[in-house]
């Protein structure tokens, strides 16, 4: 049973001098217990549409302008505040990019899961799940009367899963969990988020620019560029035979290799802007095709099952 | 804490002592000759002009009178108040608690008030309330306090005659016992009023702004996304963490709450500190007007103190500065 | 200096603000011609109320308070403009050293700083009125001399940002000395803020002024603002002009300032978009 289901999600901010697309067109789904992965670099819309899943946009100003996003079959695309509130949490709990300034830094940590516990456990022993939180995510309970700027960056990170964790998710969006972190701390929460999943039976939607972490963490992924999902299937599809040029060259630019020249791969140029009828990648494709600029793509299959990519290149292949 | 409030308090003395010096050169700026500034224009009989000059050393070189100066000082002496026949420290320190009573009031009634403008505005930010908010905000900044008191009388007293123009207590036929507090509160709503108004337009600017930056910070994401209400985010998140910069900020203002209260009682006739500085210009009473400047800066002094160690005390970043290493499991 | 303007013209109530401003002080200058003879002068009738003829009504000497109004104009506003100017010469140099040279130096300034800050000024200036006699040099020394710490703190923060940009860093590599980048690079940029913080000072300096005359520290023969507010207290109960006009003057002046430094330095600030 499909989790989340996203459908041709359109984003925009409505500002002073006009609206900005920050999500032209996306697509995504999360199945119970699965974990996928969302790729893309700054500008490609991801952070928005994350937020976009538990109605968290800027009030006045961000708004949901076109597709459905169904949250356990239920369609939660033009729900209330107050219905927001009463949804989010279960059976999606979200945790953001910087462990400290997404702590409250005048509210001791086991407070702050307390929260989280009273809001969708109301039964229970606070202090007995509090301590059991955070022996799931490894952190000593002392942990509970200290203050956020007390700890380091991991334990801080574990703490939001902590905070995530006591509302019983179903599903856990994580974004950029692993950003603010050094090497090796990154190691230790992809580690643990691994050993939650297999504990609690938790799905994962996993956010990151980081091709390593998302390969490492996820069992499918979904690639976006310039405000569009452009490619999307397991991983091991998608990053051995990568159907989109997008694709390609960040997989080849993440492998730090060097082309016939002996110079790094890198993607020429910037992201644009979205907006316009053709494919947003074609003013940096290297295979682009005249027939790309004016006009989108639709999906076509990319060999491996549920492997797709918009591009033009695909069209009458087969796997 | 006992470091942080040692270090403050260290600090405290040479300004003090530097607020004393200024006092002390004050009354040498007294035209004519010191006596007048120690006495005023009261005749005073020939033989306590004599010990004046004697106690106070007026013939002797600057630095030896300083000396005396501020051993007097230390020992509580403020000199003598020839209009009132009182020391001139008993005087202000007995005026300053009916100043007192008018300020304290007036100040949280502020920071109550512009707390809630303040909360009412950032979210709406841009939004007609929050153009209305801040407007009125700048305006009650913008005007002077005595002109408002005026204008309060005016309306009050003299159209509508719902309250006393003056006076903190009704003279004639003087009420007791439960009537009197009512009598009071009767004559302390104008007065009140005005230092409000005047100072809800600082907290609310304040509570405002640090409202709208908590509404951008990351952690009232998360604590939205744990699905807690609105209102137990704005009340349990936002608010203690706006409230920091709001306590500083009415702290710090305590100086220039001081000024307004002066100039508030001087049109109410509120018989605090401001009517006897006031009283005290008209009749030369040069010590007291040393001592009510001696007395209002090294109340600044304290406030500062005071709120430095509010603020530490109420934000956790401050006082637990080792970062404990709890070992990982 | 186009883009300055074309900033401005997207804030019109700074825009307003700053055209109140000069359009006060042009008046100012005119009094002599749009108020002609001596404001002091006493006249016939006393005490009117505002009608035909003496459209803001008369005080208790039968002085036209229109009249007075505009003359008013000539102590505040030299006194408002004068005070900041003097805080901001001492507050720019102050702080730009503070921020440059940091060290012992940074920290003597903060502690110096808190000293001025905890006096009252109100209170000095009136202390100082009323045993040396009212003088509005006096005023002006005494507000510069509590004031300055304000745009000093600005000021130092300011430099202590911008000297840590890359692009400083990029003049730096250059080879051109410090004084001339403090100068030539970080001066310029960080006046915006501090001009607001000057403008703010005027405000203050004009309240101040005026609180001093309404006690009647001011020189008695010399039209102000403030003074009109003391004679307004007299007859409180039976002239409501003598009160209302002056103080809405006030209001409208220190506003104006207030609104209009605020506009200015958003429209000079350097990273505001075309």
């Amino acid at each position: 049973m499909s989790l989340l289901i996203v459908d041709r999600l359109r984003l925009v901010y409505d500002g002073p001098r006009g609206s900005t697309v920050a999500v032209q067109e996306a697509t995504l789904a999360v199945g119970e217990g699965e974990a996928v992965g969302l790729v893309g670099e700054s500008g490609s819309g991801k952070s928005s549409l994350a937020r976009a899943l538990l109605g968290l946009l800027p009030r006045n100003v961000g708004r949901i302008a076109g597709g459905t996003i169904s949250i356990a079959g239920r369609d939660v695309t033009r729900l209330s505040r107050r219905e927001w509130e009463k949804l989010r949490g279960q059976p999606m709990a979200m945790v953001f990019q910087d462990p400290l300034s997404s702590l409250n830094p005048v509210m001791r940590i086991g407070k702050q899961i307390g929260e989280s516990v009273r809001r969708h456990d109301p039964g229970a022993d606070l202090a007995k799940r509090i301590e059991e939180l955070l022996g799931l995510v490894r952190l000593p309970a002392a942990v509970a009367g200290a203050y956020p700027h007390e700890l380091s960056g991991g334990m801080r990170q574990r703490a939001l899963l902590a905070i995530a964790l006591g509302c019983r998710p179903a599903m856990l969006i994580a974004d950029e969990p692993t950003t603010a972190l050094d090497v090796t701390t990154q190691a230790e929460i992809l580690a643990l988020l691994r050993e939650l999943r297999g504990k609690l039976g938790m799905a994962l939607l996993l956010i990151s620019h980081d091709l390593g972490v998302v390969a490492d963490a996820c069992d499918r992924v979904v690639i976006m560029y310039s405000g569009r999902t452009v490619e999307w299937g397991s991983t091991a599809d998608t990053f051995v035979r990568p159907g989109h040029p997008y694709a390609s060259a960040l997989l080849a630019a993440g492998r730090v290799m060097r082309n016939e020249q002996g110079l790094f791969m890198t993607i020429e140029g910037e992201v644009g802007s979205g907006g316009g009828t053709g494919c947003p990648f074609a003013p940096r494709c290297p295979q682009v095709m005249p027939r790309c600029r004016s006009d989108m793509p639709p999906a076509f299959a990319a060999g491996g099952t549920g492997h797709e990519a918009r591009c033009w290149l695909l069209e009458g292949k087969t796997a | 804490m006992l470091r942080f409030l040692l270090t403050r308090l260290l600090w405290a003395v040479p300004i003090v002592l530097v607020i004393a010096v200024l006092s002390f050169m004050l009354l040498h700026l007294v035209r004519g000759d010191p006596v007048t500034a120690l006495i005023g224009d009261f005749p005073a009989p020939p033989e306590y002009v004599a010990r004046i000059r004697a106690e106070f050393g007026l013939d002797e070189p600057i630095m030896t009178q300083l000396w005396r100066y501020l051993v007097n000082l230390a020992q509580g002496n403020l000199g003598f108040s020839f209009a009132n026949r009182m020391p001139v420290l008993d005087l202000i320190l007995s005026r300053a608690r009916i100043t007192l009573l008018l300020m304290v009031p007036a100040l949280v009634a502020a920071s109550v008030l512009g707390v809630i403008m303040g909360l009412a505005a950032a979210p709406r930010a841009g939004s007609a309330t929050d153009a209305t908010i801040t407007g009125l905000s700048l305006l009650g900044h913008s005007v002077p306090i005595f002109w408002l008191a005026q204008l309060l009388v005016m309306a009050f007293a003299v159209q509508l005659q719902w309250m006393p123009a003056s006076g903190m207590i009704t003279l004639r036929d003087t009420p007791t016992g439960w009537q009197a507090v009512a009598d009071f509160l009767w004559h302390l709503v104008m007065p009140m009023t005005c230092i409000t108004i005047y100072y809800v337009a600082v907290v609310a600017r304040v509570a405002r702004a640090a409202v709208l930056e908590m509404l951008n910070r990351d952690f009232v994401l998360t604590a939205m996304a744990k699905g807690l209400t609105h209102r137990r985010v704005l009340w349990r998140h936002i608010l203690p963490n706006a409230l920091i910069p709001v306590v500083t900020v009415v702290g710090y203002s305590f100086g220039s709450s001081l000024t307004g209260a002066i100039l508030t009682e001087t049109v109410f006739a509120w018989p605090g500190l401001g009517s006897l500085f006031v009283s005290s210009i008209a009749m030369r009473d040069y010590p007291v007007l040393q001592g009510i400047f001696l007395f209002s800066a090294t109340a600044v002094v304290v406030a500062n103190i005071l709120t430095d160690m509010v603020y530490w005390l109420v934000d956790p970043r401050l006082h637990r500065r080792r970062v404990r290493v709890v070992a990982n499991a | 200096m186009r883009k300055v303007w074309r900033q401005l013209r997207a804030q019109p109530i700074g825009l307003v603000s700053i055209f109140i401003v000069l359009a006060l002080a042009l008046v100012g200058l005119m009094a002599p011609i749009l108020a002609p003879g001596d404001p002091n002068e006493l006249g016939q009738d006393v005490l009117q109320a505002p009608g035909p003829g003496h459209w803001l009504g008369t005080d208790d000497l039968g002085r036209d308070v229109l009249a007075s109004l505009i003359h008013g104009i000539r102590v505040s506003l030299p006194v408002g403009i004068l005070s900041a100017a003097a805080a901001l010469l001492i507050g720019i140099a102050v702080g730009a050293i503070a921020g440059a040279r940091g060290g012992w130096i940074d920290g003597a300034f903060m502690r110096l700083t808190e000293m001025f800050q905890v006096i009252p000024a109100f209170i000095l200036a009136a202390v100082l009125s009323a045993l040396s006699g009212p003088a509005e040099w006096q005023v002006i020394a005494v507000i510069a001399a509590l004031s300055w710490p304000q745009p000093a703190r600005v000021m130092r923060g300011e430099v202590i940002r911008l000297r840590q940009l890359d692009y400083v860093e990029a003049v730096r590599c250059l080879g051109i000395s410090e004084r001339r980048i403090l100068l030539g690079e970080i001066l310029p940029n960080a006046l915006a803020p501090v001009l607001a913080v000057g403008a703010i000072i005027v405000g203050t300096a004009i309240l101040l002024e005026a609180s001093l005359a309404f006690l009647g520290l001011s020189n008695p023969d010399v039209v102000s603002w403030g003074r009109m507010l003391n004679a307004g207290q007299r007859y409180l109960f039976q002239a409501w002009w003598l009160s209302v006009f002056p103080g809405l003057t006030i209001v409208i002046a220190v506003l104006s300032f207030n609104l209009g430094g605020d506009a200015l330095a958003a429209a000079l600030d350097p990273t505001a978009k075309p």
